[in-house]
């Protein structure tokens, strides 16, 4: 009876937490309740320009083998400056979030196990 | 301007009723106008990471699950690979399975996510109400 118990805690604990947690996908916080969508954060409209612009350089450059740019007006883009800009995407968009939440089930069912 | 003003104090037309009254009705005018165009546009998600820090606007894209979301990552640090070693056209033994060209059209179709499409459309919204009211 008592680990029954127990057991509706950790469980009541485990659904608390994903309720509560910002940036899982498709909880209260998100701004989808299906979690189809993943967030990252911008400045302004020029800074998220700046983005996609890196996005679309480092496709060019993944397609093109010389990495070279015809248009006049992509004459300045670096290969680095678009992958830094790019990796910085990704460290936003890493699933923080998600570890967190695995780490803790993984912590209060252990102490489930163990009690 | 201040001192040619004092030292030559120039007279202002005296405005009649009716002038101030029009002034009035243009002003409240103006007024909706703006409420207008703040209606019309589309602000994203704001957020604050404290007092002295600028907002920042939340930009999203969709994905099936956390799966989906570990693959368009992979996708986006293999372009990242393939550009800082272009020549070098050997695929790497950790990442057999993801070819240059899926991670390509991956992020086009991520980019095509993001593309600011409510911004433009208030923009144009926006635009089409004040050329409007100019005419």
């Amino acid at each position: 009876m008592k680990h029954k118990k127990e057991q509706l805690k950790t469980l009541k604990e485990i659904q608390d937490l994903r309720k509560n947690l910002t940036g899982l996908l498709g909880n209260k916080k998100t701004i989808d309740p299906k979690g189809n969508h993943v967030s990252f954060e911008v400045r302004n409209n020029n800074h998220l320009l700046m983005q996609i612009r890196s996005l679309l350089h480092l496709c060019v450059f993944a397609l093109d083998g010389d990495g070279m740019m015809l248009a006049p007006k992509n004459k300045n883009a670096s290969k680095e400056d678009s992958i830094t800009q790019v990796l910085e995407l990704v460290l936003c968009i890493l699933p923080d979030s998600q570890m967190y939440y695995m780490d803790k089930i993984d912590e209060v069912l252990s102490k489930l196990e163990n009690s | 301007m201040k001192c040619g003003n004092s030292c030559f104090p120039i007279k202002k037309p005296q405005l009649n009723k009716v002038a101030m009254e029009k002034n009035e009705e243009s002003q409240i005018n103006e007024k909706e106008l703006l409420d207008k165009v703040i209606g019309l546009l589309n602000p994203r998600k704001r957020r604050y990471h404290g007092k002295d820090e600028p907002q920042v606007q939340e930009v999203v894209f969709k994905v099936e699950n956390n799966s989906e979301l570990r693959y368009v990552i992979s996708c986006l640090l293999r372009l990242c690979m393939s550009t800082i070693d272009n020549e070098n056209e050997l695929d790497s033994p950790r990442l057999p399975f993801l070819s240059k060209d899926d991670a390509v059209i991956t992020i086009l179709e991520m980019v095509i996510d993001i593309l600011p499409d409510d911004q433009l459309d208030s923009y144009d919204r926006i635009e089409k109400l004040l050329l409007k009211e100019e005419e």
